[in-house]
């Protein structure tokens, strides 16, 4: 099958998104110029645009998908054919995003990944009816692949009461359950804890750089500042407007970011749907999924907010620099985000009752030499540089770097805490920005102990567990005491009681 | 210039006695279900790896290690890679069928 028509606008239109800044430059700035690069850039520039759009247009002519037997087949390339074949079952989660492009002639797009790594590890459908968008989903998704598995099997067996059990989980299938969508207070205070008002000056001084070349001399733009400096009210004025500007601005993108925002999930997948002008639609098997991570950054802590992340083996590259697909949501009220882990994924049980670490373990934190305050204090004292005029300054820096490093390293000894039960390990650690680790068992893929010679001394250890991810996701608790950790690698051990293994 | 000589003989003199404590800290153990691996001089570390997660194995042998009949085994995993150092030829690759062999079963989780 052929890709959606509009798949070429779409791609020329991207081509001249990408292209026009720098189109810009050459025949507007730098017009006149007789400088060689610009004078045959623009030959190059515009050979470059006109080989492009052929190829985009026979790129369309030439390539198609099609589905057999479930698996995609996907055929790419003019010049260098490539066939790519997926089996429905390797895809690991599917993104739907309507971008302001597509909402202006009502279609979408649609992404299915993989956990494989390397150029054809997705397949994108840039441009499709919302029709299509959903059959494909079905064809490739929730239970259908599962049930049509099943129904094979079936034909085979021909179990009266296998077949009422599939039909109740077809039934389930439907059952969507809605756990979250964020409240106004909740955007409010997201827009302020992301501090999302302060992502107004990169794009000042961007735009700035972009209308610099076009405004009027800059002698007079200096005069301008003067004037402003001088009058003390107007330059208050000025601030006070900026800063309503950036507050707003700074709202306004996180209510288009996060504001239609829903998590929803049934048996075996958790869906979100987000976005206001860029929609997108994002579904991942609950099975997949090798861990939780809840984050929370001091401003996020001051505010009661938290951020839940999935670990998966989905690749987690963002396409273009949109939301990270494996966060849940980043401001999440904390007990909230407790409770939406217990209703998405009741296999995880979130502990109350963590240990806390040993007093010994506070002073093998404080006493670990800290190789940044060395290096910083060597380069103080070499230098001794002069701060606000004080000639003792680099002493001083050093000192309140030092205290600065207890701190966080106090902080963390507070924050730690773990619990390990039967087929689950979970801790927080952190110093400003405390975190929360949760894995099953059998999604460790590897466990190693270690222990300094400063640990040694004070019978402590620290464990780092591995989990599949892309890449690989390594999470180390410090200094418990040795005993727990030798615990922790017998549990290990006894990791066999949760794996099944295929049958060879 | 001084601290620069001082580092460069405790840099040798620390490469004359390293050896020994290398061999002497590194040791491993498998079964039918892991893999376990312990090295380290100053910072000691136990490696943890079920048999099942190991993606490939694989062997290397320069001229020095060639002269003295030993090889390297390196055992690559979905996380990490570790290699263990020098072992005799003879073990060395029968230490690489058997971590082959038992690294062939598959858990259902990997499709």
């Amino acid at each position: 099958m052929r890709y959606h028509p509009l798949t070429i606008a779409f791609r020329i239109y991207q081509l001249v998104k990408s292209n026009l800044l720098f189109a810009l430059i050459l025949f507007v700035f730098q017009k006149d110029s007789e400088f060689w690069l610009w004078k045959y850039g623009k030959y190059a520039f515009l050979l470059f645009i006109i080989l492009r759009l052929i190829y985009i247009v026979t790129a369309w002519f030439v390539e198609k998908y099609e589905w057999k037997d479930l698996m995609f087949h996907i055929h790419k390339g003019i010049f260098v054919k490539r066939t790519s074949t997926i089996p429905f079952s390797k895809i690991q989660n599917v993104t739907r995003k309507t971008t302001v492009f597509h909402k202006l002639v009502g279609l979408t797009s649609l992404t299915f990944e993989t956990a494989m790594d390397g150029e054809d590890d997705a397949i994108h459908f840039e441009v499709l009816t919302e029709k299509q968008a959903n059959d494909l989903i079905d064809l490739v998704q929730p239970g259908k692949q599962t049930i049509l598995q099943k129904e094979q099997a079936d034909i085979a067996q021909m179990d009266e009461q296998e077949n009422e059990d599939l039909e109740q989980e077809a039934v389930q299938q439907k059952n969507r359950m809605v756990h979250f969508t964020p409240k106004r207070k909740d955007l409010w205070k997201a827009s302020f804890t992301s501090l999302s008002f302060l992502a107004i000056i990169p794009i000042a001084v961007g735009a700035f750089d972009y209308i610099g070349p076009l405004l009027p001399e800059t002698d007079q733009v200096e005069g301008l500042f003067q004037v402003f400096l001088n009058s003390k009210w107007l330059l208050f004025v000025i601030i006070i407007l900026a800063v309503i500007v950036a507050v707003s601005f700074g709202v306004g993108r996180t209510f288009i970011r996060y504001g239609k925002y829903k998590i929803s999930s049934d048996a075996s997948y958790i869906y979100i749907d987000r976005g206001v002008l860029d929609e997108s639609y994002f579904a991942i098997e609950k099975r997949k999924i090798q861990g939780l991570e809840i984050e929370q950054t001091w401003i996020k802590r001051i505010f009661g907010l938290a951020e839940v992340k999935l670990i998966s083996t989905a690749n987690p590259k963002n396409v273009d620099g949109s939301v990270n697909v494996n966060s849940l949501y980043p401001f999440l009220p904390v007990n909230k985000a407790y409770h939406l882990i217990k209703e998405l994924l009741p296999i995880y049980q979130l502990n109350g009752q963590l240990e806390r670490l040993p007093r010994k373990s506070l002073w093998v934190k404080l006493l670990r030499p800290s190789w940044i305050w060395i290096v910083a204090t060597i380069g103080l004292a070499y230098f001794k540089p002069a701060i606000f005029q004080i000639d003792q300054a680099w002493w001083i820096v050093s000192l309140l770097l030092l205290c600065c490093i207890l701190l966080h390293r106090i902080l963390d000894y507070i924050h730690t805490r773990y619990a390990v039960s039967e087929d689950q390990v979970q801790w927080w650690h952190g110093g400003l920005t405390s975190r929360m680790f949760i894995t099953k068992r059998k999604n460790v893929v590897e466990i190693t102990n270690s222990q300094t010679l400063l640990q040694k001394y004070f019978q402590v250890a620290s464990v780092t567990t591995t989990n599949r991810s892309v890449p690989a996701h390594k999470e180390k608790i410090n200094d418990i005491p040795l005993p727990y950790a030798i615990d922790i690698e017998d549990w290990y051990l006894k990791r066999k009681e949760d794996v099944e293994f295929e049958e060879a | 210039m001084i601290g620069l000589v001082v580092l460069n003989i405790l840099g040798t003199i620390w490469s004359l006695i390293e050896p020994t404590y290398l061999y002497k800290s590194w040791s491993y153990q498998f079964d039918d279900d892991y893999l376990q691996l312990s090295y380290g001089i100053l910072k000691r570390e136990w490696v943890t790896i079920p048999m099942t997660k190991i993606q490939s194995v694989s062997t290397s042998q320069g001229p020095i290690m060639k002269q003295y009949h030993v090889r390297q085994v390196k055992v690559e995993t979905m996380g990490s890679s570790h290699a263990i150092p020098a072992l005799e030829e003879e073990i060395a690759l029968r230490l690489r069928k058997k971590l082959a062999e038992y690294a062939k079963l598959k858990e259902v989780d990997d499709k």
